[in-house]
């Protein structure tokens, strides 16, 4: 009977997110510098108004940008949540093992040498992302204290690699302005093309997660009792640190460097469903959409027809939750 | 730390206990037991299988540890953390294996610890992190309890209680074994005493025999004297004189 009350709690819980998210949705696809009536979404979404200017500004701008930043949200709570599991640390974000600083380096260098190419930009990205990770992976394997010696690498590349960052801004010449920009996160550079590659890397780690969830509640009892419970420990910090790594990667190579999602979203997702990870997951998709889309939302509406790059509001709103989550729960735990 | 020439068994139904100064050993024995170390020579067998060769999940379904690791930050209520004991039973795709409610609220009665169960892990205090650990690795288990210092942070009552539910089990046919470096309350209830020093085993046998006061004044290297016939329970005397 307690399985079913809880089950039940949950769905009611999960149900109310998904319910929120689509409101979240219909009013970012009528938010915008062209205001979109609900009369104007229903006659393109039922096809009877294909030709207008409002249904092409649904299905070509509007919509892609939307599914990018949801996607985006996604898969940077998801790493927050797979981070702060793999370092059993409630301040840990998605940011922390300088994967993100390695990708915005590929990124930046591809800017440089590529100019902003979609496609280039974001392979350059990837490819950046991906030599940091296995950077720290094979100096931390010479060590026995794994996570610890992955979390003060990625301290230290995190500093190199910006670093090498501003140190390449020093030669943009005319195209510094569009690579700040860039580096503030946004997703002005929206597409079809660029959303469909990130809801494969999202709904790939997703279902991972979804997999590896019993085992990662597993792992928060320590390592000894991890292992002696029959988990392959190694094993699952290398899926937890590649699962990171490219969804943080993929996220940065397509919109930038975008703040707190990462970190603020899985500590409210707990809030809210409770910290047992196989209902954790999900909820905590579903929020970090949620909050990209709504800040994505803001930073096209606020200064509206100008555009302000999503990472400012995604740091001014999560900011103060994380100040408020501290003060709240600093006297029992961040963790629940 | 590294053991030498350790040659033991932990049979069904049965208390060992290991006793020893601090770095003598005892914790990377358990440790080995369980498989979180691997020995670079010699053999740890179940039914005559190397517990190399033995899956780690089979392994885990068999033999749990209680080690002195408490989790710290660990998110979860009492009763999620027992709970937890259940995963090497579970199946990949089963989110609760067959009986779980059941076995955890007979661990829950058996350990009393039914005051605690709805309480975050964060909230209590170190004795109480303790005696939880404890009831997750007996539910994790069907045939050995591999105990590290289980009577650290516990006071007097709590760790007779301990010991009274360490009986309990291993008259149930699960083979247990304790690591401690208390010489007060842990013999009373032990059918072997293992007594080890930098690595080795120094005495094996019936408490009496190895825990005397000859083994302990080596490996203690102080006059530290048990009277095992007293009437009342046993006596330690620390042969400790107060200087006024």
């Amino acid at each position: 009977m307690d399985k079913i009350n809880s089950q039940c709690s949950y769905l009611w819980q999960f149900g109310l997110l998904l319910v929120l998210s689509c409101a979240v949705l219909l009013l970012a696809l009528c938010c915008g510098a062209v205001k979109i009536s609900p009369a104007q979404l229903i006659e393109t979404f039922s096809g009877l108004d294909g030709n207008s200017t409002a249904s092409q500004i649904i299905i070509s701008t509007r919509l892609p940008r939307i599914m990018l930043a949801g996607l985006a949200g996604m898969s940077l709570s998801l790493a927050g949540l797979a981070a702060q599991t793999l370092f059993r640390n409630p301040l840990a974000s998605p940011y922390m093992l300088g994967v993100s600083n390695g990708s915005a380096l590929g990124a930046v260098t591809g800017m440089l040498i590529g100019g902003l190419n979609s496609a280039s930009l974001t392979a350059c990205g990837i490819a950046g992302g991906i030599m940091s990770l296995l950077l720290i992976k094979f100096l931390a394997s010479r060590t026995g204290n794994f996570t610890g010696t992955i979390l003060l690498l990625g301290i230290a590349s995190n500093a190199l690699f910006s670093a090498l960052v501003s140190g390449i801004l020093l030669f943009a010449g005319e195209r510094l302005q569009g690579i700040i920009f860039w580096l503030m996160g946004g997703f002005w550079r929206a597409s079809w093309a660029a959303s469909g590659m990130l809801a494969l890397t999202t709904m790939g780690g997703l279902a991972a997660m979804l997999l590896l969830a019993p085992s990662m509640n597993v792992l928060l009892l320590g390592d000894k009792t991890a292992i002696s419970s029959g988990l392959n420990l190694r094993r699952l910090q290398l899926w937890l640190l590649l699962i990171v790594a490219i969804l943080s990667a993929t996220v940065v190579s397509v919109a930038g460097v975008i703040g707190f999602i990462g970190l603020i979203v899985p500590h409210l997702a707990r809030i809210i469903c409770g910290p047992e990870l196989r209902k954790l997951v999900p909820a905590c998709a579903v929020g970090g959409a949620i909050l990209t889309v709504a800040a994505d939302m803001v930073a096209r509406t606020m200064l509206s027809p100008a555009e302000i790059p999503v990472g400012i509001i995604t740091s001014l709103i999560g900011a103060p939750i994380l100040v408020w989550l501290i003060l709240a729960k600093a006297r029992v735990d961040l963790w629940q | 730390m590294v053991l030498e020439q350790v040659s033991m068994e932990l049979q069904p139904g049965k208390i060992v206990g290991i006793f020893g100064p601090n770095g003598s050993g005892k914790s990377t024995l358990a440790n080995c037991l369980a498989g979180i170390l691997r020995p670079s020579t010699g053999r740890i067998s179940i039914d005559e299988y190397s517990i190399c060769a033995i899956p780690a999940m089979q392994l885990a379904q068999r033999m749990s540890l209680a080690s002195q690791e408490i989790p710290a930050g660990l998110p979860f209520s009492v009763e999620q953390v027992l709970r937890l004991g259940c995963y090497p039973h579970r199946g990949f795709w089963q989110g609760r294996m067959p009986g779980e409610s059941e076995k955890v609220a007979q661990c829950i009665e058996l350990t009393r610890l039914q005051h605690l169960v709805t309480r975050q892990f964060n909230e209590l205090s170190g004795g109480e992190k303790r005696r939880v650990m404890f009831a997750r690795a007996i539910i994790q288990t069907e045939q050995f309890l591999l105990l590290d210092e289980p009577a650290a942070y516990l006071d007097p009552q709590h760790q007779l209680e301990l010991f009274e539910i360490i009986q309990t089990l291993a008259k149930s046919g699960i083979g247990i074994l304790i690591t401690s470096h208390d010489l007060f309350v842990a013999p009373l209830f032990l059918d072997i005493a293992i007594l080890m020093h930098n690595g080795r085993i120094i005495a094996c046998g019936p408490p009496e025999q190895a825990l005397s006061s000859e083994n302990i004044n080596i490996v203690f290297k102080h006059s530290i004297s048990i009277a095992w016939n007293h009437p009342g329970g046993i006596i330690v005397d620390l042969g400790i004189q107060a200087i006024r």
